[in-house]
């Protein structure tokens, strides 16, 4: 198990360091500031207040489940003893990572929920493939989004079989593999919350600090992969996207990237897909298997609350394994339907 | 980042939601229907802040937090200020002209199966009157007149004269929004003459304008060029009859 308490900040060392960095980070949020006015001029003010306004929806739409998903986290603290956990999931990946997945199966809502309950559950003793498969797969095989994908595709319900097989396959493989490729990649449990009212107490005060806690602490990630992706979506234009219908491979290499820098929520994202037109199917379900997964907003709460060696290291091999297992259920389900 | 300073980000945050809820804001980001899920969250963010305060002013907390780790929720403020202070309006049709792709936007066939309402000229949403027009380019459109309310913009990729009306499709919040374009023929030029409605004609019951006061809303009333929806984009014509300037609609995009 590669889960460790937060390693002691050794405090001279911060401490020493902390005037010099308030200095560095207040220099960049000057420019940053300078540079987001100059941009607004040469881009337009509408292009800004359309930002602002991108961002603001994403920020507002994606917080209920953040909420949601602190809100289990703190339940789980509260009510389910990491023996309880180490009873019901088994410990081998070969049968812990479908356990996951399953469960990950029943929870709807977009990828923001499935975050702060996946670090819960690893913090609680949990094994790590069923959490990450776990995490892989609540927001995108749960029912809302099939049947979301299911209105979206009408007269073409195989996308959403396809969906479902390419997210399960993900999920799987990846809490299959991690354990394997992730062997040295230490988890910064910032979950090991040291106040006592997290700890001790009652089962309320354990609840209400536990979910205050990964909100504070997830909250403002979010808010940084709202903005990445509100920037994106705003400037990247959309007439690009036509010119890459004809070649196959590249247009699925291109649905891929946009998926991850749209940071769309995995019930609205079938809507998208069946909006491009012009561009085959197959490179549509890899856009729809690769979103939930990994996108902008996900890397950052994935940043916050497994800390930033995990978020780095987890990222590109889920692209690669949800990229190839598109492909496989595209081929398997979509070809053969004919 | 100290545990007060979080309650009280926290409180900001959660009393934000509930005011765009409140105000009625909150479908300039996101859909109706999502408004009970953001008052629920914003409740629950304040009562949390609440309940945590509570509990620090009755047994104050041990000083040394790991404040380090929470410095990421200054991060927060960021939505709140952009909320409290900027307001941003409901997106532009600049960004409609931005957001263009190749495809018009459209609904499933199944809302073509719902009969035309009856009248004059019945008010249609432009993703319901681009859906019917493209499912059935000679169908029951035929021969009635429409009318559609949307913002004038210069034709997408078409030299010459005319406008284009065009609207805001979402799914779910505006970063999904996909543009709907309707094509006006309009040999008498009358959509272009309407002037850019000053800004207390722009303004909602609410003081503030819900879109961009550079956008033109117009009302048009016109007849179905039979057989446009058969165009390779997906673009309608609309032949206008009688066009006027209307006060931008909140919610401003369609669904």
């Amino acid at each position: 198990m590669s889960v460790a308490a937060s390693p002691a900040v050794t405090p001279s060392l911060g401490c020493a360091r902390r005037p010099v960095r308030r200095v560095v980070v207040t220099c960049l949020a000057v420019l940053l500031a300078l540079a987001g006015v100059r941009a607004g001029r040469t881009l337009g003010v509408e292009v800004v207040r359309d930002v602002s306004t991108v961002f603001v929806a994403v920020c507002v739409q994606a917080l209920p489940f953040l909420v949601l998903g602190c809100v289990l986290s703190g339940v789980l603290a509260a009510t389910v003893t990491p023996a309880v956990l180490r009873a019901v999931i088994p410990r081998r990946a070969g049968l812990a990572a479908p356990v996951g997945a399953v469960a990950g199966a029943v929870l709807p809502g977009c990828e923001c929920a499935s975050v702060p309950i996946a670090g819960r559950l690893i913090a609680q003793g949990a094994p790590e493939p069923a959490a990450l498969a776990f995490l892989l797969a609540a927001p995108a095989i749960n029912p809302v989004v099939l049947v979301s994908t299911a209105v979206a595709f009408p007269g073409r319900p195989e996308m959403v079989l396809a969906r479902f097989v390419g997210s399960a396959l993900t999920a799987v493989v990846v809490g299959w593999w991690w354990p394997i490729i992730g062997r040295r990649v230490v988890i910064a449990s910032r979950r090991s919350v040291t106040d006592p009212r997290a700890v001790g107490g009652s089962r309320w005060g354990r609840f209400a600090e536990t979910a205050r806690h990964d909100l504070v602490g997830a909250g403002g990630f979010l808010v940084l992969g709202a903005l990445a992706a509100a920037v994106l979506t705003v400037l990247v234009p959309g007439r690009w996207l036509a010119s890459v219908a004809g070649h196959e491979v590249v247009a699925i290499l291109v649905m891929a990237l946009l998926a991850i820098v749209l940071a769309l929520c995995s019930e609205a994202d079938a809507f998208v897909a069946a909006a491009l037109q012009a561009v085959p199917l197959l490179p549509r379900l890899v856009f729809l298997v690769v979103g939930p997964a990994v996108d902008l907003k996900l890397v950052a709460l994935h940043v916050g609350t497994f800390g930033r060696s995990f978020a780095m290291r987890f990222a590109p091999p889920v692209v690669v394994v949800a990229i190839g297992a598109a492909v496989l259920a595209g081929l398997a389900v979509l070809r053969g339907a004919g | 980042m100290t545990r007060g300073t979080q309650h009280v980000v926290l409180l900001a945050v959660g009393v934000a939601l509930v005011k765009i809820v409140v105000d009625g804001t909150f479908v300039r980001y996101v859909r109706p229907a999502a408004a009970a899920a953001v008052l629920v969250a914003g409740a629950t963010i304040v009562l949390l802040a609440l309940v945590a305060i509570q509990h620090d002013v009755r047994a104050p907390a041990p000083a040394a937090e790991h404040g380090h780790r929470t410095r990421s929720a200054w991060l927060l403020t960021l939505p709140v200020l952009a909320i409290l202070l900027v307001a941003p309006p409901a997106l532009s049709s600049a960004a409609a002209t931005r957001l263009t792709t190749s495809t018009n936007a459209t609904r499933g066939p199944v809302s073509t199966v719902a009969p035309l309402p009856p009248g004059e000229a019945p008010a249609l949403d432009l993703v319901d009157f681009v859906t019917r027009s493209v499912d059935d380019p000679s169908g029951p459109l035929t021969g009635r007149d429409i009318t559609l309310v949307g913002m004038v913009v210069p034709p997408a990729a078409r030299d010459g004269p005319g406008r284009d009306l065009v609207r805001l499709v979402i799914s779910c919040c505006a970063a999904d929004a996909a543009p709907v374009r309707v094509h006006l023929l309009d040999p008498a030029r009358i959509a272009e003459g309407t002037p850019v409605p000053a800004e207390s004609d722009g303004a909602g019951s609410r003081g503030d304008p819900p879109t961009a006061a550079g956008d033109r809303w117009v009302r048009v009333r016109g007849r179905y060029v039979a057989g446009s929806g058969a165009a390779a984009d997906h673009v309608p014509t609309l032949r206008v009859v009688v066009v006027e300037p209307t006060t931008a609609p909140e919610p401003a995009y369609e669904y």
